[in-house]
């Protein structure tokens, strides 16, 4: 520590590693003797607002901690008013949804689980397999409609101008009368196929009742065409009007 | 230990042990700092890609491993462990060293210890990429990452645990506390952590509620103080003052180690825990807002008046920035705790918004900060440019500003607000906040080329390429017709 060492190079930075570093660094201008010296911490007067900030802030926390409730009660776990209203049913509340719009959406999921393998997503059909877009027997009477799925259907039979001969089973078998209500609707208003009337629930349920009558039996089109050719029993509804979107049952306006 | 009132001392002699001690430490902090800011270039790219993925998830194929599931837990650990974790260890080591008037002795064995913290660092990032990440949101590295990683931070910090036990200087900074807070509860909170969700077999819920305290913990209890303290070393530094009040900050200390350990379950309300859980931990994490609204107020009083100061120094302009951050943070923080926001915010991106604007609207803007700072003193070279240092500067103010907007406000509340519409898909919700998808990915890009900048500098100063001059690189817009940093000093080219 030479101090006359130092002060002849008064501004030099040092630059190598060979350098000394305690020599070097007594110049004024290096960056560590250039620094201020850290002072020792004062002691100004707290300002109010600091204090007027905390109180609210904690005013602010122990509401949210009132808020809590039942804090220690380990059978409620979830707090007030955090948890969707239950209907007494059981369900969650429904909002009504517009009848068509609610048919063709609960249409469509049976059409794709119970019809599409065959018929195809598009109601094209296939080699063998009428076509549902354009059929007559689709956009006809709504009994004939009906029987085939819930029945069956096979023999001869000229759809859109061509003519099948195939054995469709009863693949309607086992649905629910919105489920069915939904699914014809549905064939009837998809694909270009426009007759626009929904098949309500009701009607359904008249369908399956027949059906349940008539027994295990596999129509032929003619028989169809002789005994059924008329429309189910029961009225249709307006598309326009609201409904439940799970039970297709109408409702009105919740607002 | 000899308290020594050396004001007889000449500055010569002090510039002399700061030297000694910066000279000490040189290997380790630059490592620290250099292979940190690489994981954050890493970290920056990966979260591109993750937001990339999250909008147009056939970009870059169908790559299992840049798949979102994988490249989102990767960007954000390689933030918090590779970036954060490394950042906060250079400017401790330092910060201890020259606080406490100690040299540094165990240089070789911190470098080593740093070495291993990459290699694990690395290992788990490639373990998430390839599927074996642990899925724990934060502590995504994979189980048996943990217990290494917390040895080799015991070989790093121990030391400057050991300089504050044998400093030469009585009074203890604010700093110091902080700075040994944090010391003291990285542990706890990361082997408390770890043992509740990889080692003790609880109940999978309470795996989940250790996993939301470990993330407001690590927060809370390291990056915070780690961060505060940079800011309360450097602010009365550069500007030659001393701090507002050191009692307000020595309260605020203890109101942090108070709160904070309560605070993180707030984000499982509803969850089927015990209901005081959530809601003390959101009255805490509200709470919070107290000690930095005191820290954050003893900060600016110190700075009052010192504006020319803050405008031309890089370290001051990062700090001041952070500061703000850390403001921002825990507000933002109370905000969201609120009953009635989680209900919104919940399952939404606002979680991850606070987590950015913790650990880069807060965080690294104070290590950004104090890197400026300690860099040209351990190489004992000036940055080089000043308009690199001016483009990351505001590269990342903008980019935080923007996320801040994009995941934290905008795109979470959007995003909660279309979700509570439960007659739509889930999918309409997320569409909503598309928009601020694109706009977070090509933010992103912002980011990266701000650290571009950063990282390319840093490692120039590495290189011992930086400016020989005995002139800071100031952010002044005066051109003198010697040069844009004035007068160049006798450069010793020998």
């Amino acid at each position: 520590m030479s101090d006359t060492n130092n002060n002849s190079f008064p501004d030099k930075p040092d630059l190598d590693e060979t350098t000394n570093v305690t020599d070097a660094h007594t110049g004024l201008n290096s960056p560590a003797a250039r620094e201020k010296r850290l002072k020792e911490e004062g002691l100004e007067p707290l300002s109010l607002w600091v204090i007027i900030g905390s109180a609210i802030v904690l005013l602010i926390a122990g509401g949210v901690i009132g808020a809590g409730g039942h804090m220690f009660d380990y059978q409620k776990s979830a707090p007030v008013k955090y948890v969707r209203a239950v209907q007494p049913g059981g369900g969650a509340v429904d909002k009504p949804v517009e009848a068509m719009e609610a048919f063709m959406r609960k249409g469509e999921q049976v059409y794709s689980t119970k019809c599409a393998s065959c018929h195809q997503p598009n109601g094209a059909g296939g080699t063998g397999i009428p076509p549902l877009a354009g059929s007559e027997w689709v956009t006809g009477h709504t009994q004939t409609l009906a029987l085939i799925p819930l029945n069956g259907i096979n023999g001869p039979i000229e759809v859109a101008g061509k003519s099948y001969d195939g054995v469709m089973a009863a693949m309607g078998q086992g649905l629910s009368p919105a489920e069915l209500a939904a699914l014809l609707t549905y064939v009837r208003n998809a694909w270009g196929n426009d007759s626009g009337d929904i098949i309500s629930v009701d009607m359904a349920k008249e369908a399956i009742a027949l059906s349940n009558t008539i027994g295990a039996k596999s129509f032929t089109a003619a028989e169809l065409q002789a005994d059924h050719a008329v429309a189910l029993p029961g009225e249709a509804l307006d598309p326009t009007s609201l409904v439940n979107k799970r039970t297709l049952v109408p409702e009105k306006a919740a607002e | 230990m000899e308290s020594a009132p050396d004001s007889h001392i000449p500055s010569a002699e002090h510039g002399k042990q700061r030297a000694l001690i910066d000279h000490s430490l040189r290997h380790p902090v630059m490592f620290f700092f250099t292979s940190g800011a690489a994981w954050l270039a890493v970290s920056l790219v990966l979260a591109m890609i993750a937001t990339m993925k999250a909008h147009s998830p056939d970009f870059l194929g169908n790559c299992s491993a840049l798949n979102y599931g994988r490249v989102f837990p990767a960007h954000l650990n390689t933030l918090i462990y590779g970036w954060g974790l490394q950042a906060a260890f250079g400017v401790a080591i330092w910060l201890m060293a020259r606080l406490s008037r100690q040299e540094s002795r165990s240089s070789v064995a911190i470098l080593v210890a740093g070495h291993v913290w990459n290699v694990l660092v690395a290992l788990g990032t490639i373990c998430i990429l390839a599927g074996k990440g642990s899925g724990i949101y934060w502590m995504d590295f994979p189980e048996f990452i943990w217990a290494p990683m917390l040895a080799t931070y015991a070989a790093i910090a121990i030391w400057s645990m050991i300089h504050f036990r044998v400093r030469r200087w009585q009074h203890i900074y604010v700093s110091q506390w902080f700075l040994l807070g944090a010391i003291i509860w990285f542990p706890w909170v990361f082997l408390a952590a770890n043992l509740f969700v990889h080692v003790f077999d609880i109940h999978p819920l309470m795996v989940t509620a250790s996993a939301a305290w470990f993330r407001s913990a690590l927060m809370l209890l390291f990056f915070v103080p780690i961060g505060v303290a940079a800011a309360f070393y450097l602010v009365p530094k550069i500007t030659g003052r001393a701090v507002y009040n050191y009692s307000l900050s020595q309260v605020a200390f203890w109101l942090l180690a108070g709160l904070a350990p309560w605070a993180g379950m707030q984000v499982l309300m509803g969850a089927p825990i015990p209901t005081f859980m959530p809601f003390t931990s959101a009255a805490a994490t509200i709470a919070v807002v107290i000690p930095v609204l005191a820290l954050t107020v003893s900060l600016f009083k110190t700075l009052k008046g010192k504006a020319q100061t803050v405008a031309h120094s890089p370290s001051l302009r990062f700090t001041v920035a952070g500061v703000i951050g850390l403001l921002s943070y825990a507000i933002f923080g109370a905000f969201l705790a609120r009953p009635d926001m989680i209900a919104i915010t919940q399952f939404t991106s606002a979680g991850y918004g606070l987590d950015i604007v913790g650990l880069y609207g807060f965080f690294s803007l104070t290590m950004f900060g104090a890197i400026y700072f300690i860099v040209p003193r351990i190489t004992r070279r000036e940055w080089i440019s000043r308009r690199m240092i001016r483009w990351h500067f505001w590269l990342s103010i903008y980019g935080v500003l923007t996320l801040l907007g994009c995941i934290a406000l905008f795109g979470s509340i959007s995003q909660g607000v279309a979700q509570q519409d439960w007659e739509q898909p889930w999918y309409s919700a997320f569409m909503a906040t598309r928009p601020f998808l694109i706009a977070t990915s090509i933010v992103w890009g912002f980011m990266l080329l701000s650290n571009v900048f950063f990282l390319f500098h840093l490692t120039l100063m590495w290189l011992r390429l930086g400016r020989r001059s005995n002139h800071p690189t100031l952010l002044t817009h005066d051109h003198s017709a010697t040069g844009p940093h004035g007068r160049e000093g006798l450069i010793d080219n020998n």
